[in-house]
């Protein structure tokens, strides 16, 4: 039988420069396990690496890590990517990777751009610095992530920096998106005031925490079977029916 | 000064003609379209590098002279054939930003 499932699906790791170097594949699956997390992303900066050891850690934990990244088009506007496994996630990597420009990463500057294994272990460093624009485009983004049967989903719409909204002036039709994430500094009713367009959109909200205390700040609530990626997928086309934005200290499981 | 005026003198490519007899009034020079939207004029020719789709959904909206990619930046044939389609007018110059929103500047202030 159907119930609701609480996820968080913007989630960023030790690979991500602006992420805390607490950020571990361990840390992050064993916090979203103390906060009562069914299902987790970790999005990363135009990259993924990491995903490899999430997903081993939420396997032993039980929790279901759906894979992603946070990509960044060239206009400059962050674009959610998910896929329905973790060798698709990585194989997109890989086709996007020659499109990240080849600026190297200043760890004093930005941060450590690592990555960490189950056990803590430092195992990799991505040289490239990963918070800068692909040479690609949104349209062309939306398309290759659909070409790997992904889901994109404009990241934290209603925010200036690197929001859809802010960067293009508004969100064009043609590219079809079932869901847009808002982010956890406004709720579902103040956005479709501002923006009523976004009514025709699921909202998702995800908390893009950068530091274990804010995973799970906000959730999304996905009316499922099972936490699976096809469950997952329906849950976005049905809409309010079976997607609801919730704050951890309101009470809306119903 | 007539837009095709303009385009003489700067030496733009044109792809989409849009009225080549409008007046340009002033330029607005931004690549966010959310700030285009609020600080463009009608009449304004806007200068820029974001060449995304909706570039044409915004000159039209705010009634804009025509756009002008700077840098050499091409936009995809979908884009060229929508500002023809709604008739604006879509520029391209191979000068970078600064040296085009100079160059503009002069003549519309009558010293070029």
């Amino acid at each position: 039988m159907a119930r609701w499932f609480k996820g968080d699906l913007h989630i960023h790791s030790t690979l991500s420069p602006c992420g805390s170097l607490y950020m571990s594949p361990r840390t992050i699956v064993e916090e979203a396990k103390r906060k009562g997390l069914d299902l987790i992303a970790v999005t990363d900066h135009n990259t993924c690496d990491n995903l490899i050891y999430v997903e081993k850690v939420a396997c032993e934990e039980g929790i279901t890590l759906i894979p992603g990244m946070e990509l960044q088009t060239e206009e400059e506007v962050h674009l959610l990517a998910y896929f329905e496994t973790l060798e698709g996630a990585l194989a997109f990597k890989e086709e996007i990777y020659p499109f990240l420009p080849d600026v190297k990463n200043d760890p004093d500057y930005f941060g450590d751009q690592v990555v960490v294994d189950e056990h803590d272990n430092i195992v990799g460093v991505e040289e490239k610095l990963l918070v800068n624009s692909l040479l690609l485009s949104l349209d062309r983004c939306v398309e290759m992530v659909r070409s790997y049967q992904g889901v994109s989903m404009p990241a934290h719409v209603d925010r200036e920096p690197y929001g859809i909204i802010n960067q293009l002036g508004f969100i064009p039709d043609y590219l079809g998106f079932e869901a847009v994430e808002i982010s956890r500094a406004i709720i579902p009713r103040d956005a479709l005031s501002i923006w009523p367009e976004l009514g025709r959109y699921t909202l998702v909200g995800s908390s893009d925490a950068h530091y274990p205390e804010d995973i799970g700040a906000v959730v999304t609530l996905f009316r499922m079977e099972e936490p699976s990626w096809k469950e997952w997928v329906e849950a976005l086309e049905y809409g309010a029916e079976g997607v609801r934005i919730m704050r951890p200290f309101e009470n809306g499981t119903g | 000064m007539r837009l095709s005026d303009v385009v003489e003198r700067l030496g733009l490519e044109v792809l989409a003609r849009g009225n080549p007899e409008r007046e340009v009034n002033w330029a607005y020079t931004s690549d966010l379209l959310s700030d285009v939207m609020a600080g463009a004029q009608p009449g304004d020719m806007w200068l820029t590098i974001q060449r995304h789709m909706n570039i044409v959904a915004v000159a039209k909206l705010r009634d804009l002279t025509g756009i002008v990619l700077a840098k050499g930046i091409k936009p995809a044939q979908e884009v060229v054939d929508k500002a023809r389609e709604e008739g604006i007018a879509l520029m391209v110059s191979d000068k970078p930003l600064f040296e085009l929103c100079g160059e503009l500047y002069q003549l519309l202030r009558g010293r070029g």
